[in-house]
């Protein structure tokens, strides 16, 4: 059982069983409290009935004229909380907000081209590959392509945000 | 001029500062009063690593005259002064920017953001409203009652509030005049209405059509007017809202809540006396489980809300004995979820403790029986080990026997379950692993019986196996974390917290789990890294976090600002953060304790300060602890939990409020060994020092004694208090020779790093001694010989120690740790085994080591 609400600085301090696992980054106060005080409403914690942090989903509008749009920056639900619908109401939470109160075209995010499971969900969904981007990921240990997703919203009437581009990218040709 | 400011600026662009600052001392030649060279200059030689010589450059220029008003020379300036943490020098050098060109709006932002960073308030408020003015911009009308709200926040308890009130004129002036045009800046106003209890204004407020206009997201909206309908008493109107809502989401845990907290206040509106009233009958339970039922009726698959709402009711309305069969169809449906049990946890408790085996009994009942496709045999096992779970709740109704059989279905499913996963990913959990967790969980509770320490390790070994099989489940990892300090072992420790990837503010938050004592059961180099890591998130909240305050204004977040000083204060008073401190000091101190380190010694302890070391009592309590407890695992009803069964009675995390004096002080003492008492301004008086380390020193033990009676000896010159030290440690290692003839858990080595402590102080003291010319007292020369004895007696005794542990070889050392009546459990292979002994036999052997 859960609800969702805004995040808050305090979550920070509450979400280790999150952020715990491999596949969720921790990142530096800037990172969170930068989020927070720029787009607060689309920073969602989805919190359980007896007060653990269960998940959350951060994002961002960004892009300028039929590029504007809403950005998945991180989707996770910890592991004894996955698979009961979490992300889809987070991503649910995204959407709407990125419909009704920043009226962008559509909303997009990068994952991992090896996270079959994040990869399945989102096509589920509703969101469709519209490029790859070469060596997103990579780091010292890390060299990884990743699908940039989206799914249109009804302000792209046409929905021509989500025609795929035909060749994959490099990550310097990316517009954010 | 011009070419050479390109040049240097080109310079310092590319990272070559030291060309940098040749250049520009050549064109400083040239341009004596050029500040924009003196201000380059400055900053490349912070860059070069001179921040004291930058500093002072910064601070020339801060009061030169006329003011600096150059961008570049400005940005600069201030770079090198927010790097080194000076932020007060950066609200004067924009100040005075400001004050010497009053049009400039860029000069006048970044005074007042120079004033957010140093949480200067009242001139927040001062300089916005004058901007204001100037500009006639609303914004700056927020920045100022945002900087009252905040004074408002921070005003000592007590005393009058005058800035709420003032904050609330200046918003319903700004509203009428329909100047308020983000929701941010409404919900600002609904903060200032809060703060008052004006819990109807804010519901008023935001149920205006303003608000649906501002709030793009209804459900948002509805939340906060709810919340602020029930804080009003408005039990009626929250009973009808939270049931509209509940109609279209009937999944969200909050409504549920409102829902029955509501109509349970309404009982107690209705009834004074609940005792006499029954309950079931009134008609507000009546209509609400009727409510309840018939969400049930429409409820979709996976939807749990209206289930566990009326467990909910039934559990508000103290109808307990209804609670049961409820539970069991709740297990029914939702059984084969992963969150089952914590759904229910709260509810077992209730559960009367002559029903419990009947529960227990009735749940297995409702299980999976035969199924074939994979995706049905997971569900199965899922509602098997939320089965399990609630047995494990109640397991301190079972018997021994009924444990051990317990124990051994937990271990076979957990082998079956293996099969079902193996093609899960190295990120992911196995299946069974909660299945391995409650059979160590069922060792330790005879632990907690026995405490022989082959049960520890039987845990361990069992966490291990799972482990590797689930290489990323970090709930094993912190149990066997706690496991192996209980047993004193230390590089499993170092290896399983590393391997949890501790960074950012989780450092806040979990270093308590592997750091704490860790330097007493670990090699003084490995301690010393592990507890230094921690410092670095104060660091970055001392430099990012204003920023982000700054970021909130820029964007008018209003509600994230007082929400970030909360933020910031909770990590820069964090018990944590004391602890941290002391402990990188504590081990410091100790691995510079032999004469050959001395002069390192003595310039850490002069270096250290006195505000941070020395808290008042006052200060300690106003602490906040951030430390992460639901890490810990409370599954039983009524029981100990995991923390508290490897505590053996003691809380754990600790309050550590004794400990935070003891280790603030200790160091502030030693000093005064060496440097006399400061001249310092704001140095603590030796004599506050010594007040508070006797008043803890029941709880300090041998090391407490040992500093008090040298620190006095050096203050006071009573040359007899060298005779008692002496005679105290000498009396403490008689009594460890006598009761650690063998290590085998962390209270041995503890006993150990005591007498190590305190004979580490006194050589500290002897060093001190023997360069001082004029103490060659007779009563000094005795100190050294007799300290020389000790030592050569620690050293002995630890080298038996080691010694014995030496001759040992892992096969060894495996059957005196291991072999009882007791078999390791089957699932554990003799590798495993044999790493787990080995690693035990080697953090001792290097523990032992290290004190020589
Ligand atoms: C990916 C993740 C966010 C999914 O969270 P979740 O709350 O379990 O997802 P949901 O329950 O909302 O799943 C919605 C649908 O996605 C699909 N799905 C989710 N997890 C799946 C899995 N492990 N295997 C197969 N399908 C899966 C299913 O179709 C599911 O619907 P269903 O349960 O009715 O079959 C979670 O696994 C996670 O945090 N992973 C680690 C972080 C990560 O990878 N984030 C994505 C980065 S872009």
């Amino acid at each position: 059982m859960s609800f969702l609400r805004r995040f808050t600085a305090d979550d920070l301090f509450k979400f280790n069983n999150i952020n715990l696992d491999p596949l969720t980054e921790t990142y530096n106060i800037s990172f969170y409290l930068g989020y927070l005080a720029q787009w607060p409403d689309y920073f969602v914690m989805a919190e359980s009935c007896s007060g653990a942090s269960m998940g959350y989903i951060m994002g961002k509008a960004e892009g300028d004229g039929e590029l504007w749009h809403g950005h998945v920056t991180a989707l996770t639900v910890a592991p004894e909380y996955r698979r009961m619908n979490l992300a889809k109401r987070l991503m649910d939470v995204l959407e709407n907000v990125s419909e009704k109160v920043y009226n962008t075209y559509f909303v997009d995010l990068f994952v991992r081209a090896s996270n079959s499971v994040a990869i399945g969900m989102y096509k589920g969904f509703g969101y469709t590959i519209y490029r790859t981007v070469l060596g997103y990921y990579s780091g010292p240990s890390d060299n990884e392509n990743a699908y940039d997703m989206r799914k249109a919203l009804p302000r792209d009437v046409k929905k021509k945000s989500i025609i795929p581009m035909k060749r994959p990218i490099k990550p310097e040709e990316l517009e954010w | 001029m011009q070419a050479e400011v390109y040049q240097i600026l080109d310079a310092i662009e590319a990272g070559k500062y030291k060309s940098a600052l040749s250049q520009a001392a050549k064109a400083l030649k040239k341009n004596k009063d050029s500040v924009l060279i003196k201000s380059m200059m400055a900053y490349a030689t912070d860059r070069t690593g001179s921040p004291a010589v930058a500093l002072q450059m910064c601070a020339e220029l801060i009061a030169a005259k006329p003011a600096v008003v150059d961008d570049l020379a400005l940005q600069l300036i201030s770079s090198v002064l927010r790097y080194n943490k000076k932020y007060n020098d950066i609200a004067t050098l924009y100040s005075n920017a400001s004050q010497a060109m009053p049009l400039n709006l860029e000069y006048s932002t970044q005074y007042f953001m120079s004033l957010v960073r140093v949480n200067n308030l009242k001139l927040q408020q001062l300089h916005a409203l004058k901007m204001q003015k100037q500009w006639k911009e609303y914004k700056y009308f927020f920045w100022a009652v945002s900087a009252i709200y905040l004074q408002g926040v921070e005003a000592p308890e007590g005393s009058p509030n005058i800035f709420f009130p003032l904050a609330e004129k200046m918003l319903e002036k700004a509203k009428d005049e329909n100047q308020i045009s983000t929701f941010e800046e409404l919900y600002l106003y609904v903060l200032v209405l809060e703060a008052q209890k004006k819990y109807l204004g804010c519901v008023k407020l935001l149920s205006s059509e303003l608000a649906s206009r501002l709030c793009k997201v209804e459900a948002e909206l509805q939340y906060l007017v709810l919340k602020y309908m029930h804080l009003a008493g408005q039990t009626d109107s929250v009973v009808d809202l939270s049931r509209d809502a509940l109609r279209s989401a009937p999944d969200d845990w909050r409504m549920h809540l409102s829902l029955v907290e509501s109509l349970h206040a309404l009982l107690l509106e209705e009834h004074e006396d609940l005792s006499n009233v029954n309950v079931e009958e009134s008609s507000d339970f009546i209509r609400a489980l009727d409510f309840f039922l018939e969400l049930q009726q429409e409820a979709k698959d996976k939807v749990k809300g209206p289930f566990l709402g009326q467990i909910e009711l039934l559990f508000k309305f103290g109808l307990y004995e209804r609670i049961q069969p409820c539970l069991v169809s709740y297990f029914n449906r939702f059984g084969t979820t992963i969150s089952f049990f914590e759904d229910v946890r709260r509810y077992l408790d209730t559960v009367p403790v002559d029903s419990r085996l009947s529960l227990v009994s009735a749940l297995n009942d409702h299980q999976i029986e035969f199924t074939n496709s994979s995706k049905d045999l997971i569900a199965a096992c899922r509602k098997r080990i939320n089965f399990y779970k609630v047995k494990f709740c109640f397991s301190e109704l079972l018997t021994d026997g009924e444990k051990e059989e317990f124990t051994r279905v937990l271990i076979k499913e957990y082998e079956t379950s293996l099969e079902m996963g193996k093609d899960l990913k190295a990120t992911e959990r196995q299946y069974g692993d909660d299945c391995l967790v409650i059979a160590s969980l069922l060792i330790l509770d005879r632990f907690d019986v026995s405490r022989e320490t082959t049960l520890l390790y039987h845990a361990i070994l069992l966490l291990e196996t799972g482990l590797q099989k689930s290489t990323s489940n970090f709930q094993m990892k912190i149990m066997l974390v706690r496991l192996y300090t209980a047993l004193g072992v230390s590089q499993p420790v170092v290896t399983h917290s590393l391997s949890l990837d501790v960074k950012q503010v989780l450092l806040d938050t979990l270093t308590y789990i592997y750091a704490d004592d860790f330097e007493r059961i670990a090699p003084l180099d490995v301690s010393s890294t592990l507890v230094k890591k921690a410092l670095a998130i104060y660091n970055s909240n001392d430099k990012e976090t204003p920023e982000m305050l700054i970021q909130a204004h820029k964007f008018g977040t209003y509600s994230k600002i007082p929400e970030f000083r909360k933020f910031q204060l909770r990590l820069s008073n964090s018990i944590q953060q004391a602890i941290s401190i002391r402990q990188v000091a504590l081990t410091t101190v100790l691995s510079l304790s032999v004469p050959n380190k001395f002069e390192e010694l003595s310039t850490f302890l002069k270096g250290l300060d006195d505000q941070k070391f020395f808290l008042s009592d006052a200060q300690i309590s106003a602490l906040h602890d951030n430390r992460d407890r639901t890490m810990d695992i409370k599954w039983k009803a009524g029981g100990k939990s995991f923390f508290g069964i490897l505590a053996a009675g003691e809380e754990f995390p600790a309050p550590r409020t004794d400990w935070i004096k003891i280790y603030g002080c200790v160091p502030l003492a030693v000093r005064t060994w060496i440097h006399g008492k400061s001249k310092a301004a704001d140095a603590v008086d030796v004599d506050k020092v010594l007040q508070v380390l006797e008043s803890v020193s029941d709880e300090g033990g041998l090391a407490v004694t040992t500093v008090v009676g040298l620190t006095k000896y050096f203050n006071k010159n009573d040359s007899s208090l060298l005779k008692k030290v002496v005679s105290s440690i000498e009396a403490h290692q008689a009594n460890v020779k006598t009761s650690v003839s063998k290590v085998a858990c962390n209270a041995d080595l503890k006993r150990i790093h005591e007498l190590f402590e305190a004979i580490s102080y006194a050589r500290i003291a002897g060093t001190v001694l023997a360069q001082d010319s004029t103490k060659n007292q007779p009563e000094v020369t005795e100190f050294i010989k007799q300290l020389g004895d000790i030592d050569g007696k620690f050293k002995q005794h630890i080298s038996k120690l080691h010694g014995a542990l030496n001759a040992q070889s892992v096969e060894d050392f495996q059957r005196d740790r291991l072999d009882s009546a007791e078999s390791v459990p089957e699932l554990v292979n003799s590798q495993t085994t044999r790493n787990v002994l080995s690693a035990a036999l080697e953090s001792y052997k290097a523990y032992l080591q290290s004190l020589f």
